[in-house]
């Protein structure tokens, strides 16, 4: 009965109901699903259980499908993949004529010169091979969940479903999954059919991916319960179409996909007697069986039987046409049929479980358990269908002395396919093992995930992408037109439209930022002043309350971490600021060094609940007065004063600092009245001709003062000298994080030094340039900005000292000639900033 | 937007704040209150550690209710029957309170961040 129907290229398919695509497939006459990677070979139905390559499809545009276990869907587009122009007609096939040519290895080998050969021999392989083409028509995104339970089952066959009852009896929470269906599933355990075990990791995490996404299972304990697969030996003509499993075999008779067939059968184990039957109730024209005398004897019907032959080969053309076997007495037999199916034995399905480490509470049942079939020297023949490897190529390595399991799978790339070594891993080993390999070289190669082909949108679901900071006032910068970027974690604005407008307001009129992004702390209780004294190499005995002190961070090693102002509150502590992008580690720095010397201080990071505003310019006084009725002229708030002061109505803790040259008041504020602020801010400074500036402007307005960035302008060893801050470090302090490390590192010559550049030409883009003198590399640029006010380009760098300690002269950032200069290149007297 | 408290202060007063309802100990020397803290329970504290600081953190927050199979795609985290608990939620820093329902605190400054991936979570 129809059920629906398919199309493959133009070719429409009808599909009975609860067929898969590969059954319908079959049944309508399609032997060829695929064309192998390397030699163009025709690829047919083998394994039926999803394990092997020949079937992946791309159905609906996506690729990797695999036909043998999905099922049919009314207007499924199908398209085989490989072959050029078609699978049916492959002009690469001729490919299978030259295996003398292409060897394995000869990938290593080959283009290796000319250089200009490889991008054009790429393109070229690339065409030939592949599993089909990503489709490029937009971005799927996959969910991700997360799920906890007591047990995991994996795999809903009856081993599965018996282990998975037994546990929901003792009042587990269990969760039954498998790539498949799951029938008849024991009460009180969810189920989730058609989900798929990626792998085992560290937890034990399981990921399960499923057409629905992903789902990141957390079991206490999991059971293994994937059954087994089927043998395919190793013998000419092995992958030829019509050469399949008995599994296969079977699933194809019951749906009544074999009806024209006449079938040869090889059985060798239990199972294999099951499929024989099952074909031959199915009414399938079996033309001979394989089998030893113990299973011939039960065969029923009338059959004809060989007992006890060897498979030879499969000859055919484009399928199979003959099964040659040969039996006790020397007899070659060729048998002519359409089907060749073995059941001559089973392998574990155990990649799971020996992803496992030892440890963890995975438990294998079931044929997942079983001891395998024994396994021998493989014959002529294909012994690994993903990547078209024979045993010739095996030999061929092995000559070559790659002789270990593992270093053949890793030079003729065995295993390494989409079955990720169902089929062919023992192959290997039993090859490496019957030419006298160690145990351990002839040891199964690592399982590692994924055991099942996942799609890209699965295989990224769950993973986050940015994630951005945001500050109260990220609105109003983009009402205000502001170009946004990342910088230490945060979206910021990097300039509200042309960046000199801001610059020019710092250095004429007066200006805002938003620098709420600052790391904020607050440091309390009985030894607060201990723990900051302790933390920070500043002196801190004389900053009096009511003002502020720069300070640096060191970290043990005496490397300089982050910077910051320590402001005093007197006896109700400290409060700290860090750079943005430092605030994390800072408050992981303070609770560390408080927990470690005992002392009873309280670190709270303020950095998310409070914002901050910066008024900066020669006017900023005069802007302050129109919103606040507090004094602010020089001696009632000097530079490195902090106040609390009411401004346009908000009450905000002030800091008279700032590293850009001008008056500058930072107004720390609650957040959430920092919408408010910043509009009384830019309201009030309308007749001052206010203008906000952003990090672009900030880049110039710090470097003419030569101010340095941590992180960008240090690296990860500079100490205090290096950076020239070593006055900003009390070296009489009885003990601060990186005292040890500085004596230590002051009797040693100094090896390089941040220093400042004027360059006679360019612009920002000479920062990260290597700073050369004749030719050699002496240091690097780290930050350049042109001034405007300075017309000229200025930078900070390292540069290494010479021998004697003088500084490298005749510099060169690329081609641009540059000289060491004193900072700050502006104001150096600091009169404008004390105004 | 819930009344948040952090009571900051030695372990044994903390130990006295953890009464208060909707409270979770972040650290040995943290109380992080969902809801406000009576009178005399702030008393309390202050006669074991004077120098307790119990501070209101509104400012600093944002927070979202979701269901548990909601949460389920936003972090890896098990939740108890009811509690608190912190950890990695939509791959930042967060504050949970379990119940029905997880109410979810992560700092303000990833409101946008945790409304997004909520979203997303919930369709």
């Amino acid at each position: 009965m129809t059920a629906g129907r398919l199309r493959l290229g133009r070719k429409r398919i009808a599909f009975e109901e609860g067929d898969a695509l590969g059954t319908a497939l079959y049944r309508a006459g399609v032997r060829t699903f695929s064309r192998s990677l390397k030699h163009h070979r025709r690829r047919g139905l083998s394994c039926g259980t999803g394990d092997c390559p020949n079937c992946l499809l791309t159905v609906d545009g996506v690729p990797g499908v695999r036909a043998c276990v999905t099922p049919a869907r009314d207007g499924m587009r199908v398209r085989r993949r490989g072959g050029w122009p078609s699978v049916e007609r492959d002009a690469l096939s001729v490919m299978d004529r030259l295996h003398a040519l292409t060897p394995v290895g000869f990938l290593y080998k080959t283009f290796v010169h000319p250089r200009w050969a490889w991008p054009l021999a790429e393109r070229a392989i690339r065409r030939a091979v592949g599993l089909g083409r990503l489709p490029t028509d937009g971005v799927a995104r996959a969910g991700s969940r997360h799920l906890h339970t007591d047990v995991l089952v994996i795999g809903g066959g009856p081993s599965g479903r018996a282990a998975a009852g037994a546990a929901a009896h003792e009042g587990r929470r269990v969760v039954l999954c498998d790539e498949g269906e799951i029938v008849d599933p024991p009460p009180g355990v969810e189920i989730l059919p058609r989900h798929a075990a990626v792998g085992i990791y560290e937890g034990p995490l399981v990921p399960l991916a499923s057409e629905d996404g992903l789902v990141q299972a957390h079991p206490r304990r999991i059971v293994v319960a994937t059954g087994a697969t089927e043998v395919l030996p190793v013998f000419p003509g092995n992958d030829l179409p019509g050469v399949m499993l008995g599994r296969c075999a079977a699933d194809l008779a019951e749906r009544g996909a074999m009806w024209r067939d006449r079938v040869v059968m090889a059985i060798g184990h239990e199972e294999g007697l099951e499929h024989l039957n099952a074909v031959l109730d199915a009414g399938v024209r079996v033309v001979a069986v394989v089998a030893p005398s113990e299973l011939a004897d039960r065969i029923h019907g009338d059959v004809r039987t060989i007992r006890d032959a060897d498979v030879l080969r499969a000859e055919g053309k484009d399928r199979v046409r003959f099964a040659v076997v040969r039996d006790p007495d020397g007899v070659t037999r060729g048998i002519g049929c359409d089907a060749f199916a073995l059941s001559l034995g089973l392998a574990p399905r155990d990649d799971l479980a020996r992803m496992a480490v030892a440890g963890d509470p995975v438990e294998v049942v079931g044929d997942a358990a079983l001891d395998p079939a024994t396994f021998v020297d493989p014959g002529e023949g294909y012994v690994c269908l993903c990547e078209d490897v024979g045993t010739t190529d095996l030999r061929r390595a092995w000559a070559e002395g790659f002789r270990s399991s593992e270093i053949l799978k890793r030079y003729t790339t065995a295993t390494m396919g989409p079955c990720q070594g169902a089929m062919c891993g023992r192959h290997l080993a039993a090859f490496a093992a019957a030419r006298g390999a160690a145990a351990n070289a002839a040891a199964r190669t690592t399982a590692r995930p994924p055991a099942r082909g996942v799609p890209l949108e699965v295989l990224a679901a769950g993973v986050n992408e940015l994630i951005e900071k945001r500050t109260s006032l990220h609105e109003l910068h983009l009402e205000a037109g502001a170009r946004l970027g990342r910088s230490g974690g945060w979206l910021r604005p990097f300039a509200y439209g042309d960046p000199l407008d801001g610059y020019h307001a710092v250095r004429e009129r007066v200006s805002v930022m938003d620098v709420g992004t600052l790391g904020k702390f607050l440091i309390t209780g009985p030894d607060a002043t201990a723990l900051a004294d302790v933390t920070f190499p500043t002196r801190l005995h004389d900053v009096a309350p009511g003002t502020a002190r720069y300070t640096i961070a060191l970290d043990e090693g005496g490397y300089v971490v982050d910077d910051g102002l320590l402001c005093s509150l007197g006896d109700e502590g400290w409060y700290l600021t860090s750079t943005s992008g430092g605030a994390d580690r800072m408050e992981a720095r303070l609770r560390d060094r408080a927990d470690r010397h005992g002392l009873r201080a309280r670190v709270v990071d303020l950095t998310a609940q409070r914002g901050a505003i910066v008024v900066a310019g020669p006017r900023a006084r005069e802007l302050l007065s129109t919103v606040c009725d507090d004094p602010i002229d020089p001696d009632a708030f000097p530079q490195l004063g902090v106040r609390e002061l009411t401004v346009a109505g908000v009450e905000c803790g002030v800091i008279r600092a700032g590293f850009l040259g001008e008056v500058t008041f930072e107004l720390h504020h609650a957040r959430s009245n920092g919408p408010e602020l910043w509009r009384a801010l830019i309201h009030a400074g309308e007749p001052f001709d206010l203008a906000p500036h952003g990090l672009d402007a900030l880049e110039v307005l710090r470097l003419e003062k030569g101010h340095l960035y941590v992180g960008q302008d240090t690296l990860p060893d500079d100490t205090p000298a290096k950076l020239g801050v070593s006055w900003a470090v009390d070296m009489e302090k009885e003990r601060f994080v990186g005292k040890r490390a500085l004596e230590r590192l002051r009797r040693q010559p100094l090896e390089r030094r941040l220093v400042g550049l004027a360059f006679h030409r360019g612009d920002a883009e000479l920062r990260g340039m290597p700073l050369t003198e004749r030719g050699a590399i002496v240091g690097r640029v780290t930050s350049a900005a042109r001034s405007p006010i300075l017309d000229r380009t200025i930078g900070l760098g390292w540069v290494r000292l010479r021998s004697d300690g003088s500084l490298p002269g005749d510099l060169r950032a690329g081609r641009v000639p540059a000289t060491v200069a004193p900072t700050p290149f502006y104001d150096p007297e600091g009169e404008r900033l004390r105004a | 937007m819930p009344e948040l408290w952090s009571v900051h202060a030695d372990p044994d007063a903390c130990d006295l704040a953890i009464r208060a309802p909707g409270a979770g100990r972040v650290a040995p020397d943290e109380v992080f209150v969902l809801g406000p803290i009576a009178d005399d329970l702030r008393r309390a504290i202050k006669k074991v550690d004077p120098g307790a600081l119990i501070r209101q953190a509104d400012d600093g927050w944002a927070h979202a209710t979701v269901p548990r199979d909601v949460f389920a795609r936003l972090s890896a985290l098990e939740l108890p029957p009811k509690g608190y608990l912190q950890g990695d939620v939509v791959g930042v820093p967060a504050r949970l309170f379990v119940d029905e329902v997880v109410t979810i605190l992560v700092p303000a400054s990833l409101e946008a961040h945790l409304r997004r991936r909520v979203e997303e979570g919930t369709r």
